[in-house]
């Protein structure tokens, strides 16, 4: 028994590692277009191979299509949970989320700006993600500046809602004065979340953005912990407080406006996987990164497998599928923090 | 480590918490700072734990206190933290130990064996071993405490500061932790209702009312009728048995 209470945590990261590689494998199989599974299994061979495919149609559909959408859902939802953690620390919070934050939003807005009024336009690229990432750093800033050193998560939920209702109007402000019609179109797309049209310059930034993460949450992992302590301590074992929450701020920030502008809006990930792998596995961020990686990609690429076939070939925008999931659980810590409190 | 402080005033918007105050903790022993509500001597120790500046009024072994670095410091004293901060949260209790460690690390390198050793050997000091890796909301009071007393053992320090620390806790536990704080090798400054707790294991007492120092000295000479009627407001009996002073309201 002591072998497998040591064990058991490692084991149910190396248990979440093969669920998201076989839902990862299976998901490919599953798509609005009916290809056999034969014909997914040629263009993947064809693929390692380097061999020229039989059929290229089949063959772009698996290797550009399914292919980075299913990479890009896995490294999102691995990006959006860690994001999560980092915000919960940051704020002492665990109902903090980039969605319930408005922190997306932020983000959503950025990019709207970007692409209907050409922000930042003395970029050479990268000009949307950029504007995202101050639409997102703007939106947490507020958010931790209005908290202030208070730890009530109702105060932080209701200023998040704040925030976000501001930016997602001036994300539909922008839309409206658009007067091209595409662009309009596009910029809706910063409001709903869909990973339709993924890419595989999307999947790389994105596997960026997740490799800067997990870095920097292995390196800060005393700093990190030390913070579940709280602020007053923090500062009493002689930790910056205001260097890390900064360091918090941008890194957040950074991976939002990545997410956001690969995927748009997608909620309540990043509240719901770190809530869970708290109680399965460990609150210390060691492990719980990890396995909220692996268990946040998991999800996502699930839930996006649902929304693409379900009411094919009509496709459901994920954000859909996270909120139905995620809110129920939302109001479900809710009630639980303030169960606590009074009792 | 000696600690002067002298002449520190603070005020609070327009209220004024700390109106002059002069004490001098020495090298060793428990010092006891007690006082009614309001007296300003949550927010005396606060200024040694360093929450507020002392804008050059403390002194520690010769030296302004805000030129310590503040890791440095960390190394120094500790700070026991207070029992709600962290009742609720579902770290382990190695883990919150570990956090002690902290001033002594470089950032961006981990722990090492040298704090395993240190956290294992103040686990087994307060009993804790067995429960390292039970989460901290699912320990009862008496446990949390020698949780929070293990984690300022492995930061190594020559002081504690605790604010109030018995206040949660029930007689025996309250005991415990005077007693563990007397075999502490070091210094321990700290705030305390209980005048009997005060009596009992503090080497000298500093008596505080409205932002200033009323009296300062050992247990016998600062636990008079007179002197706590004068802070306090209310008519004490005080007496010695088998060579201890009670205080009996």
């Amino acid at each position: 028994m002591p072998m497998l209470r040591r064990y058991y945590r490692g084991l149910i990261c190396l248990g979440l590692l093969v669920l998201l590689c076989a839902t990862a494998f299976g998901s490919l199989f599953r798509g609005a277009a009916s290809l056999s599974r034969g014909d997914v299994l040629d263009a993947l061979r064809a693929l390692i191979s380097g061999v020229e495919a039989a059929n290229r149609n089949l063959y772009n559909l698996v290797v550009q299509v399914r292919l980075p959408r299913v990479c890009l859902c896995v490294l999102a939802g691995a990006v959006l949970s860690i994001v999560g953690i980092l915000m919960q620390t940051l704020t002492g919070n665990p109902l903090a989320e980039p969605y319930v934050l408005g922190v997306s939003s932020g983000a959503s807005a950025g990019a709207a700006g970007a692409i209907v009024f050409r922000w930042f336009a003395f970029l050479p690229a990268g000009r949307v993600v950029f504007s995202a990432f101050v639409g997102s750093f703007v939106a947490i800033a507020l958010v931790v500046a209005l908290q202030g050193k208070s730890t009530s998560p109702v105060r932080l939920v209701l200023t998040g809602m704040g925030v976000s209702a501001f930016f997602q109007a001036a994300t539909t402000l922008i839309i409206y004065s658009s007067n091209n019609e595409a662009q309009a179109r596009s910029a809706q797309y910063w409001l709903t979340g869909s990973f339709s049209g993924s890419n595989w310059s999307d999947v790389r930034v994105t596997l960026a953005a997740l490799v800067v993460l997990l870095v920097a949450c292995r390196l800060l992992e005393k700093e990190l912990d030390l913070m579940l302590l709280g602020q007053d301590a923090a500062a009493q074992s002689g930790m910056n407080v205001r260097a890390m929450q900064l360091a918090l701020i941008l890194l957040s920030a950074l991976a939002v406006s990545v997410v956001v502008s690969v995927s748009g809006l997608v909620g309540f990930v990043g509240l719901i996987i770190p809530h869970i792998m708290r109680r399965a596995v460990d609150t210390a961020h060691r492990r719980l990164v990890i396995s909220s990686a692996l268990a946040g990609g998991c999800f996502l690429n699930l839930a996006d497998t649902v929304a693409r076939t379900a009411f094919a070939p009509q496709e459901m925008p994920i954000g859909v599928m996270t909120a139905f999931i995620g809110a129920p659980v939302f109001i479900l810590m809710i009630r639980r923090i303030y169960h606590e409190n009074r009792g | 480590m000696r600690i002067e402080v002298d002449a520190l005033s603070f005020s609070a918007g327009r209220k004024r918490i700390l109106n002059g105050v002069s004490a001098r903790f020495g090298d060793r022993g428990i010092h006891g700072i007690i006082g009614p509500n309001g007296s300003g001597k949550t927010t005396l120790l606060r200024h040694l734990y360093r929450q507020y500046p002392a804008n050059g009024h403390i002194r520690v072994d010769g030296a302004p206190i805000e030129q310590i670095p503040r890791r440095q410091y960390a190394r120094r004293v500790a700070v026991m933290m207070q029992l709600q901060s962290f009742a609720e949260s579902e770290l382990r209790v190695a883990e919150v130990v570990r956090t002690g460690r902290y001033p002594y690390k470089k950032i961006m390198l981990p722990y090492d064996r040298e704090d395993e050793a240190l956290l294992d050997r103040a686990l087994r000091e307060t009993a804790m071993d067995a429960l390292r890796d039970r989460r901290v909301c699912t320990l009862s009071g008496g446990e949390l405490q020698r949780v929070m007393f293990a984690r300022c053992l492995v930061q190594q320090p020559e002081v504690i500061l605790l604010d109030e620390p018995t206040n949660h806790l029930d007689i025996q536990y309250r005991v415990e932790l005077m007693k563990r704080l007397r075999r502490f090798d070091g210094m321990a400054i700290l705030t305390l209702h209980d005048l009997n707790l005060a009596a009992r294991y503090c080497d000298d007492i500093l008596l505080m009312k409205d932002g200033a120092i009323l009296a300062a000295g050992t247990p016998g000479e600062i636990l008079t009728p007179a002197r706590i009627e004068r802070a306090f407001g209310i008519r004490v009996d005080v007496f010695e048995a088998e060579g201890r002073i009670c205080v009996g309201v």
